[in-house]
């Protein structure tokens, strides 16, 4: 193979998964191509070894080379694809993953494409609209759209040699009609999201499916319905290999937004909105996902349903506060109608329906790295109070998210005539949406480690200010030698106060994000975007490999806190109220999770109150919740005994997945999560 | 409000199992009585606890305010010890939970001054009110209560009240004797259209660690069978009561 192919191909491999990953742990350097090389290089290994990571269908790798137009590639793509026809399946999708298309940049991804369009229109309806513009963004959505003609043309060929007509219909229906009923919308989306994924897109939501598919409710056929639903999750799982993120199996980001406030302030919920939940409720598979959208006025018996699918224990929905998200979204610069209409990227962190560029995942703040930046401060053993000990950490987190915001602007993205063919502003700017084309064009990084910064922080102020226990001296030593006095760790480790709705943590935390977000609100990208940041963050077990020892007890290596989770012993009443007391808007919003474990016990036993709970949080006024159901014993047995559970399924982050795929050490920090829950010890 | 003059040993928000709905229960500290199978002897013996204001522990009550407005209408369980004991200080608190529109509930073994139980009976909206051992002679020497007062404090509460829930800890060779049961049921039937619910709780251990670590002798208890306690369960309904057997 030549060098330049080789090269080709190596980029195609480290692009095809872990271009968002890697901006989130390296976002200063991702633009260098001697870096893409060698982590394309050791990618290259770990991609072999994946069980069912690519070619499912064939051994031989072929490539959509790259001429000049990234529109041409797709078309050319599109061509290539092998079709997979399944005659026994309801319906029809695949992925060839033999087949690469190669890209320099970073891809643009993370995101739910608004397939409204393509159930709406006719695919020849959109090429006359389009032809009849004069820009490259017209040009190039003229070229995509012409060459799935082609492909749903081939793709009904091969269903009318397979017999099976009807399918083939569905198919020819594309070109010329706009979508005719629930199953033929249904195909369609499946159709995009395939080509999105076989393009190497990586994270593609699926969108607010209950609205986008409303005009296709006939009344009396939940049942239809609700089979369809099945047909068509089952085919969104096909490739679940190849579709998940990093090592945890189950990261997709195939995520279904159900239900929402309107801009005139009711709530929006239709049949589809309970068609959904109930086949989740039925289905017990932890990939696609769905989140439900809330508000206090939003009808009880949605909310009992989310509960029930939620005490199913597959870990979702995620509930997202309306009431608090929307004015939120508000605040950091969407328009009402654009908040009201938001989905998030693959996890949580909200956007604007099929306006924005929104890369809300590329970058991460890392709180608790600036504990140890604090101790290790020559000064830090002559501070004289907990107020010198808060603006020290602000000196020194200014300086760690001054770094972080300065890696964004040297992202560079691939040209992206797919998601601009959907998104709201290209078109209408002529603008490829990797120039800024969208409405909005904003970026967001998750933030971890800011339980372990308030505990830590505390923690000095009770034990070196107040009740001089320690000494600054000792705290740090115990710290810098990753506790080789157990009793100190012990003790800091017993101290939790993050999670508590006690005035003195709760300022804390709000004065913490307040200084980052005056620090994040003067950020502009090359767009004239926008950065926001959020509480929750996937990234607590990688980054807490790079974090040195925390002064809550936590030693280097250790995981960092999940999100917004209760200490042990802290009610979830209170976990809510404290939750309600922090801050979110503006920039402070880019995801915000609560996530809690519960006994299966209680959902069975007390569901009543449980739903009784949930509701009045919602009243509270939450960010995000989510939870696992599952008991510690069970986790713990599952652990031993690989196989023995094969169905147990938890959430992990913004995913579920089953437990017995995960690797060793998420294993472990859900056994330990679950015991706290249950007030028990490892 | 006055100074530091409640005393109690723990403040258990998110409480499912005091009451209708969520609820935040507050453990008072002492106890009249010193029932062998005792599972909260932490809030009968010992000094452990801490001193409190109305005030603050209003404040901590009204924190979780917005989960008591439930479909199942919650709000605060005062239990123990006997909560009744330290009524008076409570009052402040108990007005102010009246003017918050705040529903309150106590679980009381009724061995309390008739002065109390008045008090109590002024402001708090369900009775959770126990049925040990029925006869004068065991309340006394196991228990250490005047059965004569409970009797008389059992009759005004049934009389002023239409939704009582009796509990009735069912424990091996203290209350789970043929006579003790025909007493139980001979009062329940007399007092059946005063109550709401009979709440029939299995012995168990679960207090055995706490006893250990106040240095007190563990409690010997002898368990009882699951056929007594749903014969028990029948007996009582069969007098036209709702009964349930809790699981603690």
């Amino acid at each position: 193979m030549s060098k330049a192919k080789d090269f080709l191909r190596k980029s195609v491999l480290f692009a095809k998964r872990k271009t968002l990953g890697t901006l989130l742990k390296f976002p200063f350097i991702v633009n260098s191509k001697a870096f893409q090389n060698h982590k394309a290089s050791s990618y290259f290994k770990n991609v072999n070894h994946h069980p069912d990571s690519y070619h499912e269908t064939s051994g031989e790798k072929r490539i959509a080379y790259f001429h000049g137009s990234k529109s041409e590639q797709i078309a050319d793509m599109l061509s290539m694809i092998r079709i997979r026809i399944e005659p026994g399946k309801k319906f029809q999708c695949w992925i060839d993953e033999g087949l690469y298309t190669p890209s320099i940049n970073s891809m643009i991804g993370n995101l739910s494409p608004n397939y409204e369009l393509v159930i709406a229109n006719s695919l020849h309806g959109l090429i006359s609209r389009y032809e009849a513009m004069n820009n490259t963004v017209a040009r190039n959505n003229v070229t995509i759209l012409r060459a799935v003609c082609s492909y749903a043309d081939r793709i009904a060929d091969e269903l009318d040699s397979s017999g099976l007509t009807q399918s083939a219909e569905i198919f020819r229906n594309m070109k010329d009609s706009p979508a005719k009923n629930f199953e033929e919308a249904l195909q369609r989306i499946l159709l995009w999201s395939s080509i999105f994924w076989q393009s190497h897109h990586r994270l593609v939501g699926l969108g607010r499916l209950d609205k986008i598919l409303s005009p296709f409710i006939e009344p009396g056929k939940s049942q239809e319905r609700i089979e369809l639903i099945h047909g068509f999750c089952e085919a969104l799982h096909r490739h679940y290999g190849f579709k998940s993120n990093g090592i945890a199996k189950g990261d997709t980001g195939q995520i279904i937004i159900l239900g929402g406030v309107e801009s005139d302030g009711k709530y929006f919920a239709n049949d589809l909105t309970y068609d959904f939940i109930n086949a989740f409720i039925q289905r017990g598979v932890p990939d696609p996902k769905l989140l439900l959208r809330v508000s206090a006025n939003m009808p009880g018996e949605i909310l009992r349903l989310a509960v029930d699918c939620i005490a199913s224990g597959i870990g979702c929905p995620l509930l997202c506060d309306d009431d608090v998200v929307v004015p939120a979204l508000e605040d950091f610069g969407y328009s009402h109608d654009d908040a009201c209409n938001y989905v998030v990227s693959a996890c949580w962190e909200p956007l604007a329906y099929g306006k924005s560029l929104e890369q809300n995942n590329i970058g991460s703040i890392n709180f608790a790295q600036v504990i140890a930046d604090v101790y290790r401060d020559k000064n830090f053993a002559s501070l004289k109070d907990f107020d010198s000990l808060v603006e020290m950490y602000k000196s020194k987190l200014k300086l760690h998210i001054l770094k972080v915001l300065h890696g964004l602007n040297a992202v560079r993205w691939e040209e992206e005539p797919l998601f601009s063919l959907f998104t709201e502003g290209c078109i209408e700017s002529g603008k490829d949406m990797s120039q800024g084309g969208a409405v909005y064009n904003d970026y967001g990084v998750t933030a971890v480690g800011m339980s372990n910064t308030v505990n830590s922080l505390l923690n000095i102020k009770f034990t070196i200010f107040e009740d001089r226990k320690f000494t600054a001296e000792a705290l740090r030593d115990a710290a810098i030698n990753n506790y080789p006095d157990e009793s100190i760790r012990a003790f800091l480790d017993g101290h939790k106060y993050f999670g508590r709705d006690e005035d003195d943590v709760i300022s804390l935390t709000n004065e913490i994000t307040g200084f980052t977000a005056g620090l994040v609100e003067g950020y502009r990208n090359p767009f004239g975007g926008r950065v926001k940041f959020g509480l929750s963050s996937p990234n607590y077990i990688e980054a807490g490999r790079f974090t040195p020892a925390t002064l809550d007890g936590r030693k280097s290596g250790e995981p960092l806190g999940v999100h917004i989770s209760n200490p042990k012993g802290v009610p979830y009443t209170e976990l809510v109220m404290f939750a309600s007391s922090l801050k979110y808007s503006g920039v402070r919003s880019n995801g915000n999770v609560l996530d809690y474990f519960v006994s299966p016990a209680i959902l069975h036993d007390e569901r009543e109150k449980f739903y009784d709970f949930t509701k009045s949080a919602v009243k509270a006024g939450f960010f995000q919740m989510q939870m696992n159901v599952v008991d510690s014993a069970k986790l713990i047995d599952a652990k031993k005994h690989p196989g023995k559970y094969p169905d147990l399924i938890v959430r992990v982050w913004g995913f579920s997945a089953y437990f017995d795929e995960l690797p060793e050490e998420y294993k472990d920090v859900l056994i330990e999560r679950a015991l706290s829950a249950e007030s028990k010890s490892a | 409000m006055a100074g530091e003059n409640i005393f109690l040993t723990n403040i258990q928000r998110f409480s499912l199992h005091d009451g209708p709905g969520i609820r935040t229960t507050v453990f008072l500290k002492g106890c009249p009585l010193h029932c062998p199978w005792c599972s909260n002897p932490e809030n009968v013996y010992g000094n452990d606890g801490k001193y409190c204001t109305p005030e603050k522990l209003l404040r901590e009550i009204l924190r979780d305010k917005i989960f008591y407005d439930g479909d199942i209408r919650g709000g605060v369980t005062f239990s123990g010890g006997e909560p009744l004991l330290q009524i008076d200080s409570l009052v402040p608190v108990l007005e102010a939970l009246k003017s918050e529109n705040v529903h309150t509930s106590v679980e009381t073994c009724l061995y309390v001054s008739r002065k109390n139980l008045d008090t109590a009976m002024k402001y708090i909206d369900l009775f959770h009110a126990d049925m040990k051992i029925m006869n004068a002679e065991g309340a006394l020497r196991i228990l250490g209560g005047d059965y004569g007062l409970y009797l008389r404090n059992l009759d005004a509460l049934m009389s002023a009240r239409n939704d009582v829930i009796v509990r009735i800890p069912v424990i091996g060779g203290y209350t789970d004797s043929a006579e003790n049961i025909e007493s139980v049921k001979k009062i329940l039937a007399q007092y059946a259209g005063s109550i709401q619910r009979v709440d029939l709780i299995k012995g168990h251990n679960l207090g055995a660690s706490k006893y250990r670590k106040l240095g007190l002798d563990e409690p010997c208890c002898m368990g009882v069978s699951d056929e007594l306690m749903l014969k028990y369960e029948r007996d009582i309904s069969g007098l036209g009561l709702t009964a349930e057997i809790c699981r603690i």
